[in-house]
């Protein structure tokens, strides 16, 4: 059984195990399922980086630091989940001799599979991941540049620079994709 | 338009650019029409970001928190291929070990049966027992049966 951590109410912070849940986890679902697109891995990604913390919360910060702890451990784990569903996609075009796909519109119907996912959130899906997550981050949680630098570990700058190219990009998707 | 003059306007329209800078930016966007076509291209991504329909997840906060707290394995893991190749390389070992035990249990049984037969024919029809093995067999069931 999981325990508190720390005293409800002795900070404005989210202290004990439970707090921080209810504090955090709204947020992560949304990041993760507008990174993949799936409300079965932004669930399984989400229940993974709550174990993390579950682990180590003894040596995390109380601060805001545990909320950009958080969300680099769930892109971290949305990363490689990713990578690994390429991998047996990949895998199972070679046994099924299925040709690569051509189009990014057909890459996109991979991506997606039979989800039900709104046109934005499939050309989302076609950005670069460094161009995606930034871009996340800015329109559905609402941080800031200064902040998602920090979460990123890359300036300011950079993170202007990648918002803009994400909104380039995209508008042209939904042009010319979709 | 400039790339550094689209980003600046992308950036305003996100309210990261500060006095006095966002006051000019907007003065320039009121004269230019250039500069407001781009922010109006910003503003419609945004609100189609926005609009975008997402997922209840309500009820899955609920299950992940209650899982986590119960200490309870993951509801959806994929298996990696590698594992799925050992599994099935497992059944395969297991099939073939199976048979081959299957094989051993019932291969002692057959040769008795026949032994019986084979003691029995010199018996009843007096009839020559050709072979080494089967005149040892036969010498062996003789003993055993009386």
């Amino acid at each position: 059984m999981v325990g508190e951590g720390g005293s409800p109410g002795a900070s404005k912070t989210p202290q004990g195990f439970s707090e921080v849940y209810e504090a955090w986890s709204p947020l992560l679902f949304r990041i993760v399922y507008r990174m993949t697109g799936r409300r079965e891995a932004a669930e399984e990604i989400v229940q993974e980086a709550f174990i993390k913390y579950y682990e180590r919360r003894d040596v995390l910060p109380t601060d805001e630091g545990l909320k950009y702890w958080l969300i680099r451990v769930a892109r971290n784990l949305t990363l490689n989940h990713e990578k690994r569903r390429g991998r047996e996609r990949r895998a199972l075009e070679r046994v099924f001799h299925e040709p690569a796909p051509r189009a990014e519109k057909a890459a996109l119907e991979k991506l997606t599979d039979s989800e039900a996912v709104g046109d934005v959130q499939k050309a989302l899906l076609l950005l670069p991941e460094n161009l995606r997550t930034v871009l996340i981050l800015k329109e559905y949680t609402g941080f800031a540049y200064a902040e998602i630098g920090k979460m990123m570990n890359i300036t300011e700058g950079n993170v202007k620079v990648r918002v803009f190219r994400a909104r380039a990009r995209l508008a042209q998707l939904l042009k010319e994709v979709l | 338009m400039k790339d550094i003059e689209r980003m600046v306007i992308s950036a305003y329209e996100d309210g990261e650019v500060d006095a006095p800078w966002n006051q000019r930016i907007a003065r320039r966007l009121a004269e230019d029409a250039d500069w407001a076509t781009e922010a109006d291209g910003h503003r419609k991504i945004k609100a189609a970001l926005a609009a975008s329909p997402e997922p209840d997840f309500s009820e899955a906060r609920r299950r992940v928190k209650v899982r986590i707290e119960a200490g309870l394995p993951l509801r959806t893991r994929t298996l990696p291929l590698a594992w799925i190749s050992v599994a099935a390389a497992a059944v395969l070992v297991l099939a073939g070990g199976g048979g081959f035990w299957l094989g051993r249990q019932t291969v002692p049984a057959a040769p008795s049966a026949v032994a019986e037969l084979q003691v029995q024919v010199p018996k009843t029809l007096g009839l020559k027992l050709s072979g080494e093995g089967q005149l040892l067999m036969a010498s062996t069931l003789q003993g055993k049966s009386r």
